[in-house]
């Protein structure tokens, strides 16, 4: 019998992220395996996508991240959990229990990462990570960055111009996201259904209308878009529409087709989910500043929110973008790498 | 006649009344000089003209507007019988910069009020004392990252202004000897018809040794740039083309070549029609083959090549696959996309 709290699965993460921060990158493998199932899940972007067990996490990810980034310093914003499968019917990844964290690692960027040329100066790697946790241990993990924005702020932009604005981005304006406490479960369900209302928001196509007043049935008029790197931030209903719905719509209207979501919950007020993938859609032109494809890629998504008053005030987006230009042909790490060899 | 001095004094003369005619004077200034039914092809999104008031309108008056003050900078003035028809069209080329203070935007390209110097390359072919025909190239993608606009991802060689000859010898205005012109040419076609692997040739460098001089210069267009010797050409223009365009590449010939001195050159409408498998200007892989419409000019000095300017109608390639670049950076400059 599960308690009503999540006191006892944030207890894990917490301590999951104290021995994995405290520990030197050979003792990574060391430090984590207590806190994680046999068999760990672990799903991340490109270039890491699936690893299995504390082992091959270590190796794969956080060995180079922290040999890169020294003195790495966890900065979240968001820490939340809940039960899965609460929104709908388009959750895939069957009950359980999930702790999410959201925020950025911090670290002095001292040696390369992927072919990313070191900077000696501090960056800051956005990331969103929802863990499921089953019998004291985290079981399965979906660990997302934004490797694109790092090499923004490295100044190693890989992209054409993006729509809108590119920032390190700050967490929720009312500084309410660290949620170690228990919380209210109505105030969880009630951020439930204003992202449902916002995905199930009667009209939602592409080229609507009048969709700055289909959005403002689900969305405040001073909501912020903290998107990804090769499209960024996009703050007011209007300029959303114009930095990243509009170019949506008009590369994605012949074909974009929803997944389903692996892990859905909110707590407090906020909520969110991760799909690995979430959508598939083939760019007819235009979109990121690329031309149109002859075949479909994935987008692998994690959406956070924030709710107030009933509608969304606020949503964090982490898209693999290099996995989904990957699929197109296009190895953004590759070729930066070879680019600034002085190659291509 | 063995020479080209008429057709060279009717291009000058053509290019020195667009030069001093106001915007709305380019359309009579031209009409002195071509065909009623002058044959004008540019670049996207002038694309194929008739006529000097259409020619003027879509180009030349807009493009003075901007540019203000346009001043003529040719590197390359040369003529020759077209290589490509059997030696019976007679045609003027000029190749080098024009240059303006950019006061007004351009094709959606935000003006900086400051020098823009806009590469050009123009074959024109006269007949009976009129331009019958033209083919005028400019690097607009050049222009815009000149303006602080860049609208591609980073590019494998270098951006700059580029010089003309490093020889000086480019402007033949007086009569040339036709056997340089000759050597010339058999230069140029030594480097198209190079034995070996064109693609992904294990040793491209030998086979690019037998043609080009090893301090060679690409002088590339924008979204690609300039690469200097065969080592560097290799790394940043031959091995990426080779990478993304090898497959289903296809030649479709050119429209007219010629040469004169220790200048040729050639251009297309398309030269080649390619399919982006990935990577290629930092993009994705294309939905299908597209055009490229390209002129090149060449340097020879002892029986090789030394020098090579390029002009490519990337923002038609990429139109093609789906990419409006003009369009895009126009919304995304006033903050939509």
């Amino acid at each position: 019998m599960k308690s009503g709290d999540f006191q006892a699965e944030k207890a894990v993460v917490r301590r999951f992220h104290d021995a994995l921060d405290r520990a030197g990158p050979q003792a990574i493998a060391d430090a984590v395996r207590p806190h994680v199932a046999q068999g760990w899940r672990w799903r991340g972007v490109h270039p890491f996508d699936e690893l299995q067990g504390a082992d091959a996490v270590a190796a794969g990810f956080w060995q180079p991240l922290r040999t890169a980034l020294a003195r790495m310093q966890r900065r979240p914003d968001i820490f939340m959990a809940g039960d899965n499968n609460v929104v709908g019917a388009d959750v895939k990844g069957g009950a359980g229990r999930w702790v999410v964290q959201m925020g950025h690692l911090l670290g002095l960027f001292d040696r390369p990462l992927l072919g990313i040329r070191p900077t000696g100066r501090i960056v800051m790697l956005r990331f969103a990570e929802f863990n499921r946790i089953e019998e004291g241990r985290i079981a399965e993990t979906l660990m997302f960055v934004d490797l694109p924005h790092l090499m923004m702020q490295a100044g190693q932009w890989p992209l054409p111009p993006q729509t809108a604005a590119h920032l390190v981005q700050p967490g929720p304006r009312t500084h309410d996201g660290l949620m170690y406490e228990p919380q209210d479960p109505a105030r969880g369900r009630a951020t439930h259904a204003a992202i449902h209302a916002m995905l199930a928001n009667p009209g939602r196509g592409f080229f609507v209308p009048d969709a700055a007043a289909l959005l403002a049935k689900a969305w405040r008029d001073d909501m912020v878009w903290w998107g990804p790197a090769g499209i960024g931030a996009a703050y007011t209903i209007h300029r959303y529409l114009q930095q990243h719905s509009d170019p949506f719509d008009k590369a994605f209207w012949a074909h974009c087709e929803s997944l389903g979501e692996i892990a859905s919950i909110a707590e407090g007020a906020f909520g969110g989910f991760v799909g690995y993938p979430s959508m598939r859609m083939t760019n007819a032109g235009g979109y990121m500043g690329m031309t149109g494809v002859s075949g479909p890629a994935d987008m692998r998504l994690i959406d956070l929110y924030r709710q107030q008053d009933g509608k969304l005030a606020e949503n964090w987006v982490f898209i693999d973008m290099l996995h989904f230009l990957n699929m197109q042909g296009l190895d953004v790490l590759a070729r930066m790498d070879a680019v600034q060899s002085g190659g291509g | 006649m063995s020479d080209f001095q008429a057709e060279k004094a009717i291009v000058r003369a053509f290019h020195e009344a667009i030069e001093a005619a106001e915007p709305l004077g380019v359309a009579d200034a031209l009409a002195r000089f071509v065909h009623p039914e002058w044959h004008w092809r540019g670049m996207h999104p002038f694309h194929e003209q008739r006529g000097p008031e259409a020619v003027a309108r879509v180009f030349w008056e807009p493009l003075k507007t901007s540019l203000q003050h346009l001043q003529r900078r040719p590197d390359i003035f040369i003529a020759g019988l077209n290589a490509i028809d059997g030696f019976e069209g007679r045609w003027v080329v000029s190749m080098g910069h024009l240059m303006g203070l950019f006061d007004r935007p351009w094709l959606g390209i935000r003006h900086t009020l400051r020098i823009a110097m806009l590469r050009y390359c123009e074959f024109n072919r006269v007949e009976d004392g009129k331009i019958v025909e033209s083919a005028m190239f400019c690097d607009i993608p050049h222009l815009m990252i000149q303006a602080g606009q860049n609208p591609f991802p980073p590019q494998t060689g270098a951006h700059l202004v580029q010089p003309g000859p490093r020889t000086h010898t480019g402007l033949c205005y007086e009569p040339q000897d036709p056997a340089m012109g000759k050597v010339t040419l058999a230069a140029i076609d030594a480097m198209l018809n190079n034995p070996g692997a064109k693609f992904h040739n294990q040793d491209e460098a030998t086979r690019l040794a037998r043609v080009w001089h090893d301090d060679m210069i690409w002088w590339g267009p924008a979204g690609i740039g300039a690469a200097y010797t065969i080592e560097r050409y290799i790394r940043q223009h031959s091995t990426p083309f080779d990478k993304g365009l090898s497959v289903g590449y296809r030649f479709n010939g050119h429209i007219a070549k010629i040469a004169e001195g220790d200048f040729g050159g050639f251009f297309g409408w398309a030269n080649l029609t390619l399919r982006n498998s990935g990577g290629y200007l930092g993009m994705t892989a294309g939905p299908g083959p597209a055009d490229m419409r390209v002129i090149d000019m060449y340097r020879h000095e002892n029986g090789k090549l030394a020098e090579n300017w390029i002009f490519i109608d990337i923002l038609h390639y990429l139109n093609m696959q789906g990419l409006d670049v003009l369009a895009r950076m126009d919304a995304v400059q006033s903050g939509g996309g």
